[in-house]
């Protein structure tokens, strides 16, 4: 009971007592809270950074897909309605539906003096020109034909077959080959006729060989084509193994041919 | 009973807003508890700008935890404890802290009333004079009001040596005090 007491006194008195602080004890304690709060507000905006970086990486790479795939997609532009439009024009002024083809293949050139009309017509005239002489060809290579079915009917077969395909292909290849190849049927029909006309008889051997000269002068024309002094590499390339075919295949028989005679001549002296 | 509280309610409204990390709110509080938080930490610690500098560290760990506080308790019992902990744990760091092992028979010796003469400064001195271990026990147990449980818990020593602390330190003082009143009224 008495150190309750004791206790009890001690306590009384020290519990009344009060210790003020120095003067600058609150600004210190105010100064830590402050780098406290300062540290707790940096470690939230670092961590908040982190965040919206990988929100942003994430934005743009998704954005930069998104787009990507669009590029690749998207539609390109060509005004070919325009030039369309005026090829229709320029072939309105033309009567005959080959004139398109024609004016398609030189769309540019009228494209580029579209402004200056003077410029233009001498071009028209001449697209307007060229299917005429077409036509005009066309129309020879049948008269031609007609004449020739009448004088040699035995002989002009082989030519005949020759032209008509010609005439065949012509309606499906290109205007300026066709006009080639109707030029030479021509003038190997004329050279029969000629030497028909002169009193000479023609043979086969003769047509046979202005036939393979049409040919040959023909398969030039296709390799190497003068207006644009270009080389077909394809027809090159098949005239250069048809050759080589040939010479090989000749190369065979000759060799077959002299081994065969060797044979046949030992053979034969074999009594002797 | 209506001033009471309406001072409860402004005491809870500013730790509210001192929990909120408002400054005024906090100096508020701080000028409040202050003085007599600097007076318990005195009670442990000798040295005044020690002890000062303890304060501070218990208010600065009360503020920055004052989202654990919960208005079940008072605020001041809480900021007490917090107080005393930090008393403890600066003596702890200083190694200030001796128990004496040695087991002493407890005596019940006829009390005097020998401290109601003296003043709180000699009170407080005489309490300085004191070991630590017996300080510590001492002013938790008779001031603060803690169980030899709590001390044993809070010292990491056993109740016994709880006990045994109190013990001496309550001879020790009565002694002192005995000698105080000797050497200023002359009697015995």
């Amino acid at each position: 009971m008495a150190p309750i007491k004791f206790d009890e006194n001690i306590k009384n008195k020290l519990e009344k007592r009060t210790l003020q602080p120095s003067s600058d004890a609150w600004d210190t304690l105010s100064k830590q809270l402050d780098i406290h709060d300062k540290k707790n507000s940096r470690g939230l905006f670092f961590y908040m950074g982190i965040a919206a970086s990988i929100v942003g990486v994430l934005l743009v790479t998704t954005l930069f897909f998104k787009t990507s795939e669009e590029v690749s997609v998207s539609p390109t532009v060509v005004d070919t309605e325009r030039v369309e439009a005026i090829d229709n024009e320029e072939a309105g002024n033309s009567v005959e539906s080959n004139t398109i083809k024609v004016a398609e293949t030189s769309k540019e050139t009228i494209r580029t003096n579209q402004d200056s009309k003077e410029t233009l017509s001498p071009i028209q005239s001449s697209i307007k020109n060229e299917p005429k002489v077409a036509t005009i060809s066309e129309e020879k290579k049948t008269e031609s034909l007609n004449k020739k079915s009448v004088l040699s009917t035995i002989e002009t077969k082989a030519s005949v077959a020759l032209i008509t395909n010609t005439t065949e292909k012509k309606k499906v290849t290109p205007l300026n080959k066709l006009t080639f190849e109707q030029i030479k049927a021509n003038e190997v029909v004329a050279t029969i006729k000629s030497m028909e006309a002169e009193g000479n008889i023609v043979s086969d051997a003769e047509i046979e060989d202005l036939l393979k000269a049409a040919e040959k002068e023909i398969l030039r024309e296709r390799i190497y084509n003068e207006t644009t002094r270009t080389v077909d590499a394809d027809a090159l390339l098949q005239d250069v193994e048809d050759d080589l075919e040939q010479s090989f295949r000749t190369r065979v028989f000759e060799s077959l041919k002299s081994s065969y005679n060797t044979v046949k001549t030992a053979v034969a002296e074999r009594n002797n | 009973m209506k001033v009471i509280q309406l001072h409860h309610k402004n005491n809870t409204a500013l730790i509210k807003r001192a929990a909120k990390g408002k400054r005024d709110a906090q100096h508020t509080l701080y000028e409040i508890h202050a003085p007599k938080m600097l007076s318990i930490c005195r009670y442990y610690i000798k040295d005044m700008q020690h002890a000062e500098s303890v304060m501070l560290n218990g208010f600065f760990k009360a503020f920055t935890n004052l989202k654990n506080f919960k208005n079940e308790g008072s605020f001041e019992g809480w900021l007490r404890r917090i107080m005393v902990r930090a008393s403890i744990s600066f003596l702890r760091q200083q190694k200030q802290i001796e128990f004496s092992v040695e087991e002493e028979a407890i005596h019940k010796e006829p009390y005097n009333n020998v401290e109601s003469q003296i003043e709180v400064a000699q009170i407080q001195q005489l309490i300085d004079e004191l070991p630590e271990g017996y300080k510590m026990v001492f002013v938790m147990y008779a001031i603060e009001g803690y169980k030899h449980s709590e001390i044993a818990e809070l010292l990491h020593i056993s109740e016994g040596t709880s006990k045994s602390q109190l013990f001496k330190a309550r001879q020790m003082l009565q002694k002192k005090i005995k000698d105080i009143n000797t050497t200023s009224y002359g009697t015995n």
